[in-house]
């Protein structure tokens, strides 16, 4: 039986990025896939890993990883699950399409579950990350494969947009004003800087709280523009 | 086109029929006023399609007008004056966002892209144009066409719809009428969305719930 509230994607693009940039600027998030990962109960081998935590859950203060992470393991699936088949079945599957060059017929097993420590998550691990709307579907699908219950799609976004456009404003904070300096370091200084001005309270609110009203993320982000470039030229 | 002569006819032949005649009025009266309205009807589709040509033809001159400017430039007014996401940019004009990413850092944008970008910069002028109290045209865009729709006007402006948008804009038609000529599926589709509501909480988290009142 069909699930047709279940997405099915067009193609990889649409739920998965890669570009390297982006890769390594983007905050972590839902989704997010990590090889090379040391898997703990056996010492000698790596993992590829997807974190499934969501993202009030993974990230803390400042907008640092907590301790340990919920993920659940990636590896290869014995037939491909075509993107127009997702509704179908394979419901404990989120297929990683083979465009992105990580092995082919690989997948996110929503029931193979692992906790990993925040310092095996390094940027520089992360393989692939999900666009906005690859957040939405990965929840859409990770839930339905727990309960069996499908919410559409928009229940997701509206649910979680708010995160999702801070993920892009912090992005776009790091990338402008780390330039060409991007070791760890240097990124956690800037994410620590972002969240310190969305904390900062104005007019008897954090600027944060812009994020949850109707119209209030474009406002906060030409603020935040406008505060990038006046760093930027401070610098 | 002239609707005169058909009322004048119906106004005439009332006047002089006799009284067996007048009986019959209503029956002409009915195939008059139908002929009237199908008149109309024929008049309002052609005035909209001229609204339309013209509309469009006013998106192109200012599209040529700003495809002189640099790609920067028109990224730097999409940015700053109209506060686009890079993402809805991206979208808008069909790549990735790490593409717009590295046309913000000065790589070179096809001359296909160069005037996609400089449509959009056009778009959102006019938008602003029409209704000045649309002060923020990238919230504009990002909002669903009509209340629960899953399509957003943004959506409605990648399938090709500007002139609609535009008359959305000027508040000359509305998102649900334009959605209607253009996705059938989309009512039922919000009907589906409107069971669900979300819910903030003081922590900072969210939850979706079942919509209050709905079953």
């Amino acid at each position: 039986m069909r699930v047709e509230d279940l997405v099915s994607p067009r193609n990889t693009a649409e739920v998965f990025e890669d570009d390297p940039d982006a890769l390594f600027l983007k905050p972590y998030m839902t989704g997010d896939l990590f090889a090379d990962v040391p898997d703990s109960d056996e010492p000698d081998r790596t993992l590829t890993v997807a974190i499934v935590g969501h993202p009030c859950a993974i990230r803390g203060h400042g907008g640092q990883l907590k301790t340990r992470i919920p993920c659940c393991i990636v590896n290869q699936v014995a037939t491909a699950v075509p993107y127009d088949e997702w509704p179908d079945g394979n419901f404990d599957l989120f297929p990683v399409g083979d465009e992105l060059g990580l092995g082919e017929r690989l997948a996110v097993r929503f029931l193979e579950f692992t906790s990993v420590h925040r310092r095996e998550l390094q940027r520089s691990r992360r393989v692939a990350a999900l666009t906005p709307r690859g957040v939405y579907v990965f929840y859409q699908r990770f839930s339905h494969s727990l309960t069996r219950v499908a919410f559409p799609l928009a229940a997701y976004e509206a649910g979680t947009r708010h995160i999702v456009e801070e993920a892009e404003l912090e992005s776009e904070w790091v990338e402008q004003l780390a330039g060409e300096d991007r070791g760890e370091k240097q990124l956690d200084k800037h994410v620590k800087a972002f969240h310190k001005f969305l904390d900062e309270v104005v007019d008897g609110e954090p600027r944060r709280a812009a994020l949850k009203r109707e119209g209030g993320h474009s406002a906060l982000r030409k603020e935040l523009r406008g505060e990038m470039k006046r760093l930027a030229t401070a610098e | 086109m002239s609707t005169q002569p058909v009322a004048s006819t119906i106004a005439t032949r009332l006047r002089d029929e006799t009284h067996t005649a007048q009986v019959q009025a209503p029956d002409l009266l009915v195939a008059g006023t139908a002929e009237l309205r199908r008149d109309v009807d024929d008049l309002q589709g052609n005035v909209k399609g001229l609204h339309r040509d013209v509309q469009e033809t006013q998106l192109s001159h200012l599209t040529d007008e700003l495809n002189l400017l640099a790609p920067q430039g028109l990224l730097d007014e999409l940015g700053d004056s109209f506060g686009v996401a890079w993402a809805l940019v991206a979208r808008i004009v069909g790549v990735t966002p790490a593409a717009v990413r590295k046309w913000r850092r000065g790589e070179t944008v096809t001359p296909s892209y160069h005037r996609q970008l400089a449509e959009f910069v056009a778009f959102c002028r006019l938008v602003y144009g029409r209704n000045p109290r649309i002060t923020d045209v990238d919230n504009w865009l990002d909002t669903p066409a009509a209340s629960r729709a899953d399509v957003t006007r943004a959506d409605l402006y990648i399938d090709g719809h500007r002139a609609e948008l535009l008359n959305v804009a000027s508040a000359n038609t509305t998102g649900e009428a334009v959605l209607d000529e253009s996705d059938s599926g989309w009512r039922d589709r919000a009907a589906r969305a409107r069971r669900w509501s979300v819910v903030h909480h003081e922590d900072g988290t969210t939850s979706v719930i079942n919509a209050p009142g709905v079953g």
